[in-house]
């Protein structure tokens, strides 16, 4: 295995390997001195002009090693920054080491540098950085810097030095660095870094990591029946829920780093077999294509790769349930996960599949497919109802029974504005309220909700600022926008919900069908990574046993895979033959 | 590689955009004032359907030729041609937007100016059209069947409202004469003249090679839909109406009643279904100018096209629109012309042919601006005036009419005993219009006559014949329901001023003695819909029930 490297290095691999890579790979055979000199040599004669292609290609060509056979692959760091900054070696001196550290961290005081004699006579230097709160006491916890400390205690100086060369600990992800650059990235990464005098590496010990809320239940997505689990901020503890439901190998999980300054850490997901190709090429071409300082949460990364940006409407889906994401990962569609976001994005996005909630599948197919038509009604509601009221009261009276619209005329005697100003400002009103009811914090929100709705509006209508019946208008559009499972995709539909307003107010029935027209056109005209939004309304063939219509099949009848996976991997669920 | 499902749009896209383009300017524009309509027209549209069949087959065998322009034809005829069919489409588009210019303020939305109206339809049409086929595909696939499925169904609601006596009067009234005859085909083909345009199209198109099947399919349906209303039209309005109506469809539905009385009325429903289908007919032209413009190497027509069909649809010369001669160019020009130079392609290109080959912020602020501009012509429900009962009576040389209104604390329930509005409201002048002046002159509130549920005729109104005036005037008023029930009196004003015993308007009163009975028990009144019917048959009137007050009590004698 080691000769076969070795061989691959000499021959043409490094242009195939950053330079970090190939150290780093160097080191793990016993004649690493001999080679290392020479590839060094060799690959810093071309590093500037290769750097960019070896980069993409030691992504593709890093293998995760963690059980023979695996296909995970692991990104290095984006080092498209680095390229014109010179790397700082480790020096075998730990007090240059330390002096470095200590210039490079001043006022950064929570970075600890500690240094300390470890050994059975206390002889040898050591240096352990790290951040406070991210790494474990360690002479307290039973961590594995904890144990492996308290051992260092008891040994010879020699046998530090070979256990920390052969990790003979066994600690789980070890890493050694030749860089300073490296050293103190794995450091801010949240792991701690460990110095020994005389030794020219710096030795990465994975921790406990940044603090993070755990895993908690979804907020924004609840269900009745299915999992209550829900993503949390950390990226590591959302991969690891997916795989918890996807337990093979085939769910590839490839990591990447944005943002030059964050180094924020992204993981794709997918199901190597169901994938379309040209997906994966498109997400890793728009994950490339744009260098920004920082990314701090999945929604700046939508932004900045979608097909529209001035559309209104989301173009991936988003989810807080890993439940889900395995569900559409079983449908071919890739996971984005990023770090420090509960917010998985899953693309490509389509309009149906913003409105199904994943507890459609756990439902008898009845009652969910009554759930989706209800949804769908919602939509409209939460989109034309005020629009259709006005077009109807300053329009088409002739349309609404004779007394309905003698009700509506005789609740708005008094009212001193405009029905287009009442209902603008009662919407509005309506925004304040869910505005300040998602800042103020637990019960004292919903408080603000019923102090909002009942009392507010109670007053407006005693005080006749408004007419009890666009009060109701208002509470069936919100209640419309809420039936819709996904926030980002309600939030459309609430702006557009204004476009219609006015549209309705001031044309009539012509506004509404204007309006409508042009949804359907900026609709029609929407991609998702290639993918019409419109899926599967507008798909060319009919698709059979697959259920994304409006209406679930029943799971029995649910054979085929989305048109987003392979052709050749779309059956999804077979019978076996009786025995 | 990039996923790109639809690159091409599929046969089923492309027989919903043809439904979707056709629809609304056939119901519109093909039975106006009689035309297309009666055994001939029937026979007509068979017919015209059946030759459209060959014409197709036709037009694909054209179509590898419509790819290069330039390379079938030459430089200059590909310009030629190029510009024949660009002038067709941006006739054709200032006709439709000029259509909707008219019958959207007089039929919908009363109080916008029209060109404000088309300025905001040509607006949202041109958005997105120079784009490339697969999005109109979509737009089709998505609305097509939905809009389809509604009038579909708004026409069978319809059905109750025919008579099969009225079909008969029609089937009598219309002659089949060889002339009649051609007249009515050359017209239905005219209409379909637009099938021309497939051609670019087939490009686009996923197997074009069978795409004729979804084509000759979207002409069929089109065809019976057509003759569906051929049959629907007269048995709902009667023979002789019809050819004086100039959009029969736009009332079709304003006597029809939907179970529940969730909705009084639905025709502004049908309208916003049939303004779909004319939006989306105008993007069409739109789109289809494009692809002219591209494949005859003529330039963009991205900018100016969509200004030139504006300025086309409002412009008038010496009084007349695009509306008035649109229809002779197309049947004395552009169906001749296109039929020569597809023919002349066909022979040219023969020998030459070897292989076959946002600016979302301004736009918003133009919506805002033309919003602010076109003014605010809706007036609130409680401004409005709802008479139920309209009372007609002469008054000398002139006439008074009696308006009924209700009492709104007794109609909504919300009981205001305090308040004592006046419930009955005559105005007097010399015609109708005067009396509209009139109300205007002398009355706060709007009104609003969608809510009329009777009509109450003096016996003076009726001996003098002047009852003529008034269904004229009636029937310019588009919000006036045509299943109001109609009535005589000798007691005009006395009867309006009835009240029931629990504050019950006449309106409601009446409405009630004929509609709350079980069906065998029903009793039939006069529709002011048969007042019409009966005038344009033999200008009498049908016999029409009689109110009469006895003992402070209302009787009304049906037979």
């Amino acid at each position: 295995m080691a000769g076969k490297r070795v061989v691959r290095v000499n021959k043409k691999a490094y242009f195939g390997y950053s330079k970090r890579d190939v150290e780093a790979s160097l080191y793990f055979f016993y004649y690493r001195k001999v080679l290392q000199s020479v590839l060094i040599w060799r690959i810093s004669l071309s590093y500037d002009t290769t750097l960019r292609g070896m980069h993409t290609m030691s992504r593709e060509n890093q293998h995760c090693g963690c059980v023979p056979g695996c296909k995970i692959y692991k990104e290095g760091r984006d080092d498209s920054l680095a390229d014109n900054t010179e790397k700082t070696r480790i020096s075998q001196n730990l007090r240059e080491n330390e002096k470095y550290i200590r210039k490079r961290c001043e006022n950064c005081d929570d970075i600890l540098i500690r240094p300390m004699k470890l050994g059975d006579e206390r002889k040898v230097d050591c240096l352990m950085v790290y951040i406070e709160v991210a790494v474990s006491n360690m002479m307290l916890d039973d961590s594995a810097i904890g144990k492996m400390v308290n051992h260092f205690w008891e040994i010879s100086p020699d046998q530090i030095q070979e256990f920390v060369e052969n990790n003979s600990l066994g600690i789980a992800d070890v890493k050694k660095f030749s860089y300073m650059e490296d050293a103190f990235a794995a450091m801010l990464a949240g792991n701690a870094i460990f110095f020994i005098d005389g030794f020219d590496e710096a030795m990465k010990i994975s921790s406990k990591g940044y603090p993070s809320m755990g895993v908690s239940e979804a907020e924004t997505e609840k269900v009745l029946r299915g999992s209550k689990e829900g993503f949390s901020d950390g990226v590591k503890t959302n991969s690891a829920l997916v795989r918890k439901r996807l337990r093979d190998t085939r769910l590839k999980v490839v990591e990447h780093s944005v943002g030059t300054r964050s180094n924020t850490m992204l993981q794709m997901l997918y199901i190597d077999d169901l994938v379309r190709e040209e997906f994966l090429e498109d997400v890793k071409e728009r994950l490339d294509s744009f260098e920004i300082d920082g990314i701090l949460d999945s929604g700046m990364l939508e932004q900045l790769t979608e097909d529209t940006w001035y559309s209104p409407f989301p173009q991936y889906q988003t989810t807080e349930r890993p439940d889900r994401a395995a569900q559409e990962l079983l449908n071919g569609k890739i996971v984005l996960l990023c770090d420090n976001s509960p917010v998985a994005l899953i693309l490509p996005g389509a309009f149906n599949s913003f409105m199904e909630s994943s507890e459609d599948w756990y439902n008898r197919f009845e009652m969910a497919s009554f759930l989706r038509l209800l949804r769908y009604l919602a939509m409209l509601a939460a989109t034309l109802l005020p629009g259709l009221y006005l077009a109807v009261i300053r329009f088409h009276t002739q349309i609404l029974p004779t007394n309905l619209i003698l009700s509506f005329a005789e609740a708005r005697e008094g009212v001193p504005f405009s029905s287009v100003v009442e209902l603008v400002f009662l919407e509005l009103s309506f925004e304040l309220i869910r505005e300040a009811g998602v800042r103020i914090p637990g019960a004292l929100g919903n408080a603000i909700g019923i102090v909002g709705g009942l009392i507010i509006g109670q007053a407006a209508v005693e005080a006749n600022l408004v007419s009890p019946i666009v009060v109701m208008i208002v509470a069936l559009t919100a209640l419309g926008s809420l039936a819709i499972p996904n926030e980002e995709f309600a939030s459309a539909f609430r702006l557009l919900k204004y476009f219609f307003l006015f549209l309705g107010g001031y044309l009539g029935i012509y506004g509404i069908v204007l309006g409508a027209f042009l949804t359907v056109s900026h609709l029609a005209g929407l991609l998702s990574f290639g993918v019409p939004y419109l899926v599967p309304f507008v798909k060319k063939e009919p698709e059979k046993g697959v259920g994304s219509g409006i209406l679930r099949i029943p799971f029995n009848k649910r054979y085929q895979r989305p048109i987003y996976a392979k052709k050749d991997e779309s059956v999804r669920l077979k019978r076996r033959e009786k025995q | 590689m990039k996923f790109a499902e639809n690159n091409r749009i599929s046969h089923r896209q492309l027989y919903r955009q043809m439904v979707l383009t056709f629809l609304a300017p056939f119901m519109l524009c093909l039975f106006s004032k009689g035309s297309s309509l009666g055994v001939s027209g029937i026979v007509g549209t068979v017919v015209a359907v059946a030759v459209l069949m060959f014409y197709v087959i036709f037009l694909f065998r054209l179509a590898p030729y419509y790819g290069d322009l330039r390379k079938a034809a030459g430089g200059f005829w590909s310009r030629v041609i190029g510009a024949f069919f660009v002038l067709y489409v941006l006739l054709t588009g200032a006709y439709l937007l000029a259509l909707l210019e008219e019958i959207v303020p007089s039929a919908l939305v009363s109080g916008v100016p029209g060109k404000w109206i088309s300025f905001f339809a040509i607006l949202v049409c041109s958005m997105g059209t120079h784009r490339g086929m697969q999005r109109r595909g979509r737009m089709a696939e998505v609305s097509g069947g939905l809009l389809l499925g509604g009038i579909v169904l708004m026409m069978l609601l319809c059905v109750g409202q025919g008579k099969v006596s009225y079909l008969q009067d029609m089937a009598a009234g219309s002659v089949l004469t060889g002339e009649n005859f051609l007249y009515n085909t050359y017209g239905i083909l005219c209409a379909f003249s637009g099938v021309g345009l497939l051609p670019f199209v087939l490009g686009d198109v996923e197997k074009p090679a069978s795409a004729g099947k979804p084509a000759a399919l979207g002409i069929v349906t089109l065809g019976t839909i057509v003759l569906g209303m051929q049959l629907l039209l007269p048995a709902v309005f009667g023979w002789e109406r019809l050819l004086s109506e100039k959009y029969p469809v736009l009332p079709l539905l304003a006597g029809a009643d939907l179970p529940g009385n969730v909705l009084a009325r639905f025709d502004v429903l049908w309208m916003g279904f049939l303004l779909y289908s004319l939006l989306f007919a105008i993007g069409s032209l739109l789109h289809y100018g494009h692809q002219v413009i591209r494949l005859s190497h003529l330039g963009t027509g991205r900018y100016w096209m969509a200004v030139v069909i504006y300025v086309l649809s409002i412009w008038e010369f010496d009084g007349l629109g695009i509306e008035d001669y649109f229809g002779v160019y197309l049947g004395y020009i552009f169906v001749p012309g296109l039929l020569l130079l597809q023919i002349f392609l066909m022979v040219s290109g023969r020998g030459k042919w070897k292989k076959k080959s946002a600016v979302v912020t301004a736009v918003s602020a133009v919506l805002c601006m033309s919003m602010v501009l076109s003014g605010c012509a809706g007036v609130e429900p409680e401004k409005r005036m709802y008479p139920l009962a309209l009372g007609v009576d002469v008054d000398g040389d002139g006439y008074a009419l009696t308006y009924g209104m209700p009492e709104l604390p007794q109609a909504t329930g919300q009981q205001k005993p305090e308040e004592d509005a006046a419930t009955v409201l005559t105005i007097r002048g010399s015609d109708f219009g005067d009396i509209e002046k009139e109300y205007n002159r002398t009355q706060e509130k709007y009104l609003d006559m969608g809510h009329l549920q009777v009509l109450i005729l003096s016996e003076d109104i009726l001996a003098d014949n002047r009852w003529e005036l008034l269904l004229d005037y009636l029937e310019q008023e588009p919000f006036v329901g045509e299943n109001l029930y109609v009535f005589r009196t000798a007691e005009a004003k006395e009867v309006l001023k009835w009240k029931g015993a629990q504050g019950t308007s006449l309106g409601e009163y009446l409405m009630g003695l004929l509609e709350n009975r079980m069906s065998g028990q029903q009793k039939k009144g006069v529709t002011l819909r048969e007042l019409y019917y009966q005038e344009y048959k033999n200008g009498t009137l049908p016999e029409l029930p009689e109110i009469r007050i006895k003992d402070k009590q209302i009787e009304v004698f049906l037979e």
